[in-house]
């Protein structure tokens, strides 16, 4: 496996009024092709700065962040935007589907905004990969909150990315749907996409093969692990 | 789907929202329309009726002959009368086919409301082609012919009396002239011979209303009747000048009404659109995080204000045509003179021209909400709220 994102001594701090924050401290990290990394910790602990900067939404104050052999570091706003459009899918808490398109118009959304070509077979696909082949023309009011994620990650794959960030993807959700939510990470993970999720469902960092938890903006743990999966 | 449909889409999120901004946008592009075709539609109304009417010149004496000339069309009192004996000499002028002299009164009603009488002889007929008369020409010296409006006020008909307290006279109508939408519908109409009884100016006019047998003679002509001691002459395009700018006033302050809406309508947009920008700066931080570029978030926000702006100005000129007859009846009772016939026509000319207005204030409108949203950072989406 190779090396798709090195940190190398990234440090992060911003203002809260003022007080100076920390929200990085000389953090080093490699994430290979293919892991599957949970990054837990207590709230604070700086997981939400570590996932923005690995993707591309914020920029190191020092250190150098590699993504996809890319310099981020030295990469200017729309390097920026090509890397995380090409390379990055992103799945959030809020599923920020937008209520007056369909679930296939949804998933179709990235492709207005890159040079990918605007296919509603793929988007069926993908849809279909997720379970929702039938509600492919639904609105997002018409779907649960588990459904709702799923077209998310059906979106977030719509560009064929390298890596998938997700940021509490379960946290909106009860625990069936969550269930669901894990299983499709499981099969993205077992087709060899990265995943790197934050999370502080210990159920979902669980599946993930590496843990690394963070607190006061240090990696105070890092440890790789057997997946739990369900039967 | 594209750019143009996702910010199509946006706009069907806040339905009422979007629709009061697009209500606002078509007032004010209605007003906008109104404005452009009344504004070329009185000057053709005014050519129009000034060609049917038959009066190349009009002859008046010293002092304002131009206000003279003008005031004998629109209605008003002079204080300054012309020598009833240079009627004839004009009439008897080659080259002229009809001079038809004219004693223009008014009298005040006990309402404080002015009514103006018209002392016209039989020939004044020829310069009121298109007049349709219900009844008969004057039948005698009391007899009277009242325009439509002035029967309407009055509530007379054919045959009815009509007593006059001001000058104790009462007469017969013998006629009401049907509806011009002129000035001609409010007046009263007397035989010049009563008129000038009756007011006590015997041998005393207004002015006299002339048409040419041969235009080409216009100049000799006009030289000819300003050789007559104390006849001034005012030409047509003289007293179109005058009648335009008496309703300049009434077109300024209708220009600064329209200003007006059409900066509340501008302002009621970028607020509609601003506020819808604040609402989804995580969305479009999220948009950001999945490739959209700030030139992209910029243009969905523009073609927002776009369609909205292009919707009003479709709307407002299809209202503005649609409620052009009252506009029309609105306008010709506001304005100090209205010529006969329809202001507001169909022109696609000035349709375009407002719709176009339209979506040019959009993409105006359009400029600083876009602004902020194309400044929308990828961490909106995972900012706390």
């Amino acid at each position: 496996m190779s090396d798709l994102i090195t940190l190398n001594k990234v440090n992060k701090t911003y203002r809260r009024g003022r007080e100076q924050v920390h929200a990085l401290d000389g953090v080093d990290l490699t994430i290979q092709q293919g892991e599957f990394v949970a990054v837990v910790g207590p709230s604070g602990s700086g997981k939400s700065t570590l996932l923005n900067i690995v993707g591309a939404m914020d920029q190191a104050n020092t250190g150098k962040v590699t993504i996809a052999n890319q310099d981020v570091t030295a990469l200017n706003e729309k390097g920026l935007t090509h890397l995380r459009a090409d390379t990055i899918g992103f799945v959030f808490q809020q599923f920020f589907l937008q209520p007056t398109l369909t679930a296939r118009e949804n998933v179709l959304l990235p492709t207005l905004f890159t040079r990918q070509k605007y296919l509603e077979s793929r988007a069926d696909e993908l849809l279909a990969r997720v379970g929702l082949a039938e509600r492919a023309d639904h609105l997002p009011d018409e779907l649960s909150g588990g459904e709702m994620q799923r077209v998310a990650i059906a979106r977030a794959l719509i560009n064929q990315p390298k890596i998938l960030l997700a940021d509490e993807p379960t946290g909106n959700l009860d625990s069936h749907n969550a269930e669901a939510i894990y299983g499709q990470l499981d099969e993205l993970h077992d087709e060899g996409l990265t995943i790197i999720v934050v999370t502080h469902s210990e159920e979902l960092a669980l599946r993930a093969e590496r843990r690394i938890h963070l607190l006061d903006g240090r990696i105070s743990d890092d440890k790789t692990q057997g997946k739990t999966r369900v039967a | 789907m594209n750019l143009l449909t996702l910010s199509l889409k946006n706009l069907q999120r806040r339905k009422l929202r979007t629709s009061l901004s697009m209500a606002g946008v078509a007032i004010a592009t209605a007003a906008l329309f109104s404005l452009l075709s009344f504004n070329t539609g009185f000057d053709r109304a005014l050519q129009e009726e000034m060609a049917n009417s038959g009066i190349h010149m009009m002859a008046s004496t010293e002092g304002c002959p131009l206000e003279a000339a003008s005031l004998a069309l629109h209605g008003g009192e002079i204080p300054k009368f012309l020598d009833a004996r240079r009627l004839p000499e004009i009439s008897d002028m080659p080259g002229i086919r009809t001079a038809a002299g004219m004693l223009i009164f008014s009298l005040i009603e006990d309402e404080g409301k002015a009514i103006f009488f018209y002392g016209v002889g039989d020939n004044y007929r020829d310069l009121k082609p298109h007049w349709k008369i219900r009844g008969d020409w004057f039948t005698g010296p009391d007899s009277i012919i009242l325009g439509a409006e002035a029967a309407r006020v009055e509530k007379r008909e054919v045959g009815d009396k009509v007593y006059f307290p001001g000058i104790d006279a009462e007469f017969t109508i013998s006629g009401i002239v049907e509806r011009t939408g002129s000035e001609d519908d409010g007046f009263f109409f007397l035989p010049l011979d009563t008129a000038q009884k009756v007011f006590k100016k015997q041998g005393k006019l207004t002015a006299v209303g002339i048409s040419l047998a041969n235009v080409e003679e216009f100049e000799q002509v006009k030289g000819k009747i300003e050789t007559l001691p104390d006849v001034y002459v005012v030409t047509k395009d003289q007293i179109m000048q005058q009648i335009s700018s008496l309703t300049g006033s009434s077109k300024t302050l209708m220009a600064a009404v329209l200003v007006v809406a059409l900066v509340v309508s501008f302002l009621g947009v970028i607020n509609t659109v601003l506020m819808s920008v604040f609402e989804m700066l995580r969305e479009f931080g999220y948009m950001r995080c999945i490739g959209a570029s700030p030139g992209h978030i910029f243009r969905i926000v523009l073609f927002e204000t776009l369609l909205l702006c292009l919707a009003g100005g479709v709307i407002g000129a299809i209202f503005g045509m649609a409620f052009a007859s009252v506009t029309d009846q609105w306008l010709h009772n506001l304005l100090p003179y209205a010529p006969a016939g329809r202001f507001i026509l169909f022109d696609p000319l000035i349709i375009a021209a407002s719709i176009l207005f339209a979506a040019l204030a959009g993409v105006l409108a359009g400029i600083i909400p876009g602004l902020k949203a194309a400044h929308a950072s990828p961490m909106e989406a995972v900012r706390n709220v």
